[in-house]
């Protein structure tokens, strides 16, 4: 990341605990994230300058002033709240730490089963949400009356209509995230395995996608510390320099009348990461793909592959049946934490501190052996984020 | 259950609002570049004009996309379509599809404008099949 000419690098990560009920205010998930970030760093707390959140979420959190406040941070001189999604709250302290805005900045976000999520966090006294639309587009009264649709779902039927993709190839994405979620002790799908027929055998809630495509609502918040490569070596950990950051949009950007352009957007952010970084995706030993649907996942897949409309063919020649997982270009495995479907979700931000997991070489049996590049992507349409992190 | 549509209005969505309590479909177009406009907006996106007039498109569309919506319990289910209406790529009306199964919706099907009640104004509804 060239701004001044200086490298910005992760040097602390942080997470609460991640789990369907965890026991937490929202707001108290953030500060065990923010803390857990703030002592892995080894950053003595009146150094941290910075901090970045997100609200304006569609599940509402808890702004930095909150955060600040409850943590005693006294020397704050750099803040943001920033839209989602969470690799949004990365990319600002990236750019922060790049300016000099501030030395020290950490980022965080959480995530709450609020009672709009389901059914039982409704019967949940604690879990009552602050109420207010969340309707940045300015949209959705006019869809109101067909119940709010999800564009989304709509992107995914008019690519299966386009390209012909299947249940199967949506199926190899989850069934990955779900096996290396297995790996994973945080997550909230450790003890609990699903194979491709547990998979295609599971109701189509909105066709062709199923509840096993969509993200697990958790409890769970994650933040990291940012600060310059220069400075990362006086402090104990590997750092995950940033050899890039984007936040493309572009095309229709609406989630309810055009959904369909998210792919176009995909395009020019990985582009953007490619040139600014110098690297290719064959310099990558792990991608961490953004999957809060399976669906988004294909498409994010489909541009950092630059396989547009060959998705079918290209998760069947990387799909290894035995093991029930991908790997791409026969050797780059996809999502080791298990991405939001295995692990949970913190919209993506898990993605983030796998990366720096691998590169610091403590990812456990998940270990990509000498790992040095990893993509992260995060978002779709209007909202999109991406990365390139290497061990430093 | 009545609601009343719709839940908020502002400039820019008034006109579509009016129009659909005489049941009329009524879209922003740009009167300088006649760029049609949906969601309605301020400003034309293509050449920035401030110049926003309101018509009616023919109503003719084609399915671009949909999804298959819950309606109530023990009910069928609803075929919610994004509809391309003939006048310019992309410009959708989002709006129940009927007269087609949503076991069997067909991407590319033509489609027609016509308005159910609901809630005390005149929702956009599109039938399968063009106008006799």
């Amino acid at each position: 990341m060239t701004g001044r000419g200086e490298k910005v690098a992760i040097v602390g990560i942080g997470s609460s605990t991640l789990s369907r009920d965890g026991g937490r205010s929202v707001g108290g998930l953030a500060l065990d994230a923010v803390r857990n970030a703030i002592i892995d760093s080894g950053v003595p707390r009146d150094k941290i300058d910075g901090v970045s959140g997100i609200y304006s979420t569609d599940l509402p959190t808890v702004w930095p002033g909150y955060v600040v406040e409850s943590l005693g941070l006294k020397n704050i001189v750099w803040s943001n709240c920033s839209s989602p999604p969470s690799a949004n709250t990365v990319t600002e302290g990236i750019l922060a730490v790049a300016a000099g805005a501030c030395d020290y900045a950490v980022c965080y976000h959480a995530k709450f089963r609020w009672d709009m999520v389901s059914g039982a966090a409704r019967k949940d006294p604690l879990r009552r949400a602050p109420r207010g639309a969340f309707d940045p587009a300015m949209t959705m009264p006019l869809v109101e009356p067909v119940g709010v649709p999800n564009g989304m779902f709509a992107a995914m039927q008019r690519h299966a209509h386009e390209y012909g993709t299947t249940r199967e190839d949506l199926g190899k994405i989850v069934v990955n995230n779900r096996n290396w979620a297995l790996e994973n002790p945080d997550a909230v799908f450790h003890d609990a395995p699903l194979s491709m027929e547990d998979y295609l055998a599971a109701p189509q809630i909105a066709p062709p996608l199923s509840a096993l495509d969509m993200d697990m609502p958790i409890d769970g918040a994650m933040a990291v510390v940012i600060t310059t490569a220069e400075r990362a070596a006086d402090l104990p950990n590997r750092p995950a320099v940033v050899e890039a950051s984007s936040n493309a949009i572009t095309g229709g950007t609406d989630f309810f009348f055009r959904a369909f352009d998210s792919y176009a957007s995909y395009r020019v952010l990985v582009e953007r990461l490619w040139n600014k970084s110098g690297l290719t995706i064959e310099d990558m030993d792990v991608v961490n793909i953004y999957d809060g649907f399976s669906s988004l996942a294909l498409e994010w897949i489909e541009a950092a592959f630059d396989v547009r409309g060959e998705a079918s063919g290209f998760l069947e020649d990387s799909w290894n049946a035995e093991t029930g997982k991908l790997s791409f270009l026969g050797r780059i495995p996809m999502s080791t934490h298990g991405g939001n479907i295995g692990e949970g979700r913190v919209q993506g931000f898990g993605h983030v501190l796998e990366a720096v997991r691998q590169l610091r070489g403590t990812a456990g049996t998940r270990q990509v052996e000498s790992a040095k590049n990893v993509l992260v992507v995060n978002g779709n349409n209007p909202v999109n984020a991406g990365m390139i992190l290497s061990a430093g | 259950m009545t609601v009343t549509w719709p839940t908020r209005m502002d400039h820019d969505t008034v006109a579509y609002w009016e129009g659909l309590r005489e049941a009329k479909l009524i879209l922003c177009r740009c009167r300088e570049c006649e760029t049609w406009i949906h969601p309605p907006r301020a400003c034309c996106p293509a050449c920035w004009s401030d110049d926003i007039g309101h018509e009616s498109p023919s109503g003719q569309a084609t399915l671009f996309s949909y999804l298959i919506q819950p309606t109530a319990p023990k009910q069928p289910p609803e075929v919610v379509g994004w509809a391309e209406l003939v006048e310019q790529k992309e410009l959708f009306v989002v709006a129940p599809v009927e007269g087609m199964s949503f076991d069997n919706v067909e991407i590319g099907a033509k489609l027609t404008l016509g308005f159910r009640e609901q809630g005390g104004i005149s929702l956009p509804v599109f039938s399968a099949g063009e106008e006799k």
